[in-house]
């Protein structure tokens, strides 16, 4: 039940931050037994699912530290993406994957702690009080990483479009 | 303001969550600011564009794995229940104290070879010092016998005794 339950989002969390689908799922299982070790610890009065997440992102970023994952190349993203739908305008459809191509490389230069949060605000969805519940830290903790984060990626667009004007 | 102070506001600024007059103060700048629109339109199409990031499927060999880890966990925890029993505390206790004793030995093998010479060194200086005192002292016994011979040979009544009859 768990398994068919929190698979998708444990495994999603993990690509997302690594962005290497290989290495997500070994992370997957390497959470997974973590959470069958620690399942006595939970206390049944709190959020089963942030409580899980919480242990996966400690997992990932302790794992993250450990092995340096930030001098690795990520997957590309159209390799394990479904296909979106796209544009009926072809230009906008291209803007929109090279968007899409150039936040998913520029996760990799955000750090740890705050890729982790640009990943569950912006790309789960979750809001500033669930992201700051899974990360243990204040909702005003979380809002200077996004706000960090969001600059970052803005800038890493602004300096490609840059480049792309020098190349025409 | 200045492009800094306004860049960090972005944030909240795209969230919506300025006070009013901070939003105008912004507003007006990015009016007058080719470079900070620019950033703020950016920002605006990132956190767009991360909203349209699909979901991706983990393979069907991953559940499988999942689905099989709480029974090996399980075998796992019962093959080590017997390090709880109460009777082996005690010996668990000193193995784990020779074990503090090993990785320390193990963990500065240099100075642990290097403190062990200098006392065997120490120790052999002072049997030397020793075996020196020792060969004086014999000497100056010696000294003393002789000297105690001369005066006894100097002094020596019985021969005088034996010259004067």
């Amino acid at each position: 039940m768990l398994v068919d339950l929190y698979t998708k989002k444990v495994f999603n969390m993990a690509y997302q931050f690594t962005g290497s689908h290989q290495e997500a799922e070994d992370l997957t299982q390497d959470i997974f037994v973590k959470l069958y070790r620690s399942l006595d610890k939970f206390d049944l009065g709190k959020n089963f699912t942030a409580w899980l997440l919480a242990l996966a992102k400690n997992y990932l970023i302790d794992e993250y530290r450990r092995t340096k994952w930030e001098k690795r190349s990520r997957d590309d993203f159209e390799d394990h993406a479904p296909t979106l739908a796209g544009t009926d305008d072809p230009e906008r459809g291209l803007a929109e994957e090279e968007t899409r191509n150039l936040l998913w490389s520029g996760l990799n230069q955000l750090p740890a702690e705050i890729r982790m949060a640009v990943i569950l605000k912006e790309i789960q969805g979750k809001t500033y009080e669930e992201t700051a519940e899974i990360s243990g830290v204040p909702v005003g903790t979380v809002k200077s990483r996004i706000s960090r984060g969001r600059l970052q990626l803005a800038k890493i667009l602004s300096q490609s479009s840059r480049e792309g004007e020098h190349d025409m | 303001m200045i492009c800094d102070k306004v860049q960090n506001l972005l944030s909240p600024y795209l969230d919506g969550e300025l006070a009013p007059r901070e939003r105008a103060e912004v507003d007006a700048h990015l009016a007058a600011c080719p470079e900070c629109a620019g950033l703020a339109a950016r920002m605006r199409a990132a956190v767009a564009a991360f909203a349209a990031f699909p979901d991706v499927d983990p393979s069907p060999a991953l559940r499988r794995r999942l689905l099989a880890i709480p029974e090996r966990s399980r075998r796992f925890r019962l093959d080590l229940d017997f390090l709880r029993r109460p009777v082996l505390q005690p010996f668990l206790a000193v193995a784990a104290g020779l074990l503090m004793l090993v990785s320390v030995y193990f963990a500065s093998p240099g100075s642990f070879q290097r403190s062990i010479n200098r006392e065997f060194h120490r120790g052999i200086g002072s049997i030397e010092k020793i075996y020196v005192r020792a060969g004086s002292l014999t000497d100056r016994i010696g000294d003393l016998a002789v000297t105690a011979y001369d005066s006894a040979k100097a002094v020596n009544p019985i021969g005088r005794a034996e010259n004067r009859y």
